[in-house]
C-alpha cells in the first residue's frame, strides 16, 4: 500500500463516521490530515530515508485502521482503544479535543512502539548508524505533527465541535504544551521501542508478555484522560506518554552483536580521535581520558564499565608511550587487556597479544 | 613506526609514509578480518592525518592554526573509508 492508497482509505472511511456523527470522526479526522502532511513532507524530501518513512507511516496506520475495524465490527480491541473508542461512544458531547487526545495516546504509547519494530529488525537495532537515521527521520515526523499543531486547534474551532470556555483560553498554551508533548512521548516512545526490541529477541513469550505490560500502561493512561477536566492540563502534570519500567532480563549481561564492531559512526569517532591528539600534544591528560571514554564507546559499543575501563587503559598507554624514554611493552600490556575487554564482550579479536602488538607497532 | 617517522630526518631505506600506512592496513586488517586492498584507504587517510597533526606540533601547537581542520576531515575521510570497508 502506497500513502495515497492509505489516504484514499481513511477518507473512504471518514464519510460514514460523520453521517452517523460518531465521535470518532475528530480523530479520525485529525489523523487523516496528519497523513496528508507527512505525504506532502516526504514529496518534499524532508526525510532521510523516504522509502522508510513510508512503510512505517503505513505500519503505524495499519494499527489504527485494525482497531477501529474491529471495533466497529465488534471484534477485539486493545485496552488503550477500546477505552477510547468507549469514550467516543458514552461522551459523544465531550469537546473534540479530548476525543482527539485520547486517540493521539492510544495511537502513539501504545501502536508506535510496535510499528517500529515492524520496520526495524533486531540486528538493526543494534546498528548505530541505522538507528541514527531512524532517529533523526523519527524526529523530522514530529517537526511535521508540530507544524500541524495551530492548523489543527483551528479546524477543530471551525467545525464548531464542542470546545469549552477553557479550551478557548488555553489555546495558546495547548498549542505549545502539544509541541513538548510530542517531544516529550518521541523520547519514550523509543524507549520503549528499544525493551520491545529486547523482549523480541529473547523470544515469542518474552515479547507478548512485555506488550502486554505496555498495553496495561497505556490503557491506564487512556483511562485517567478519560475522566472530567482538562486534558491537557493533566498530561502536563504527569507528563506525556508511558514508559516501560526496566526488567532485570534487559539488563543481564549477553552477548554483544559482532557486527556492531562494524557499524560505527564515522565522523563522531573522527571528531573523538582528533580531540584525544590535541589532548595528547598537549600532555592533557583529562582531555585524553574523556575523549577516549567516548571514543571507545562510539567505536566500540560496550557498556558503560567496560567503556571507563577501557579507556583508561587506553590513557595509560598513552602515557607510557608518551616520554622520549618511553616503554613500548608497558603500552602494549594495556593494550593487550584492552583488546581483552573487546573479546569478552564481542568474542574478537581472536588473539588479543597480536592486535596489541599491531595497535602499538605503528 | 609513527615516532620514527617523527624523528627520522634521513629515513634509511623506503619511505617512512609506505611503512606507516602498511602497519595501520596490517591493524585494520587483522582486527576487521578484511583484506589489505579494503583497509588501506583508511590508513593512507590516516597517516595523512597524523602528517598534518606532526606539523601542528612542529609549529607551536597553535589552537588557531588551519592544520587542525585539514587532520579533522582526514580523520573523517579515515573512518569513512573504514566504515566502508569493513560494514557488510
Amino acid at each position: 500500500m502506497s500513502m495515497d492508497a492509505l489516504i484514499e482509505r481513511m477518507e473512504a472511511l471518514l464519510g460514514p463516521l460523520e453521517e452517523a456523527g460518531d465521535a470518532r470522526r475528530f480523530f479520525h479526522a485529525t489523523y487523516l490530515r496528519t497523513t496528508r502532511a507527512v505525504r506532502d513532507a516526504l514529496r518534499a524530501g524532508l526525510f532521510a530515508d523516504p522509502e522508510w518513512v513510508e512503510r512505517w507511516d503505513i505500519a503505524f496506520a495499519d494499527l489504527y485502521l485494525d482497531a477501529l475495524r474491529a471495533d466497529s465490527d465488534g471484534g477485539v480491541v486493545s485496552r488503550p482503544w477500546a477505552i477510547a473508542f468507549r469514550a467516543a461512544r458514552e461522551q459523544p458531547s465531550a469537546p473534540a479535543l479530548r476525543h482527539v487526545l485520547l486517540g493521539l495516546n492510544a495511537h502513539i504509547n501504545y501502536d508506535l512502539p510496535q510499528a517500529l519494530l515492524a520496520v526495524i529488525s533486531t540486528r538493526e537495532f543494534v546498528d548505530p548508524a541505522i538507528t541514527g537515521r531512524r532517529r533523526a527521520d523519527h524526529q523530522r515526523i514530529d517537526d511535521v505533527l508540530s507544524g500541524q499543531v495551530g492548523a489543527e486547534d483551528e479546524e477543530l474551532a471551525r467545525t464548531g465541535a464542542a470546545r469549552s470556555p477553557v479550551d478557548t483560553l488555553l489555546g495558546p498554551v495547548n498549542q505549545a504544551a502539544s509541541r513538548r508533548f510530542l517531544r516529550e512521548s518521541r523520547i519514550k516512545v523509543w524507549h520503549n521501542a528499544v525493551a520491545l526490541n529486547a523482549a523480541r529477541a529473547r523470544g515469542p513469550a518474552a515479547y507478548a508478555e512485555r506488550l502486554g505490560d505496555l498495553e496495561d500502561l497505556s490503557a491506564a493512561r487512556v483511562a485517567e484522560l478519560v475522566r472530567p477536566g482538562q486534558v491537557l492540563l493533566r498530561l502536563a502534570s504527569r507528563g506525556f506518554g508511558v514508559r516501560l519500567a526496566a526488567r532485570p532480563a534487559d539488563l543481564s549481561p549477553r552477548p554483544l552483536d559482532p557486527n556492531r564492531l562494524r557499524s560505527f559512526d564515522p565522523v563522531r569517532v573522527a571528531d573523538l580521535e582528533f580531540r584525544a591528539w590535541v589532548a595528547y600534544y598537549r600532555r592533557d591528560w583529562a582531555g585524553v581520558l574523556r575523549a577516549s571514554i567516548g571514543l571507545v564507546r562510539t567505536g566500540f559499543g560496550m557498556d558503560w564499565v567496560r567503556t571507563a575501563h577501557g579507556a583508561w587503559l587506553v590513557l595509560r598507554a598513552n602515557q607510557l608511550w608518551a616520554p622520549a624514554d618511553n616503554d613500548p611493552d608497558g603500552a602494549r600490556r594495556c593494550m593487550r587487556r584492552f583488546y581483552g575487554l573487546l573479546k569478552i564482550s564481542y568474542g574478537e579479536p581472536r588473539d588479543v597479544a597480536e592486535a596489541a602488538r599491531l595497535e602499538v607497532d605503528w | 613506526m609513527h615516532r620514527q617517522r617523527q624523528h627520522t630526518v634521513q629515513p634509511s631505506g623506503g619511505d617512512p609514509a609506505d611503512e606507516l600506512v602498511g602497519a595501520l592496513t596490517r591493524l585494520y586488517s587483522f582486527l576487521y578480518g578484511e583484506p589489505d586492498d579494503a583497509v588501506r584507504p583508511a590508513a593512507v587517510h590516516r597517516t595523512e592525518a597524523m602528517d598534518l597533526s606532526d606539523r601542528w606540533v612542529a609549529e607551536g601547537c597553535r589552537p588557531d592554526s588551519p592544520l587542525l581542520a585539514r587532520e579533522h576531515a582526514a580523520l573523517v575521510r579515515c573512518y569513512a573509508a573504514l566504515l566502508a570497508a569493513v560494514h557488510h
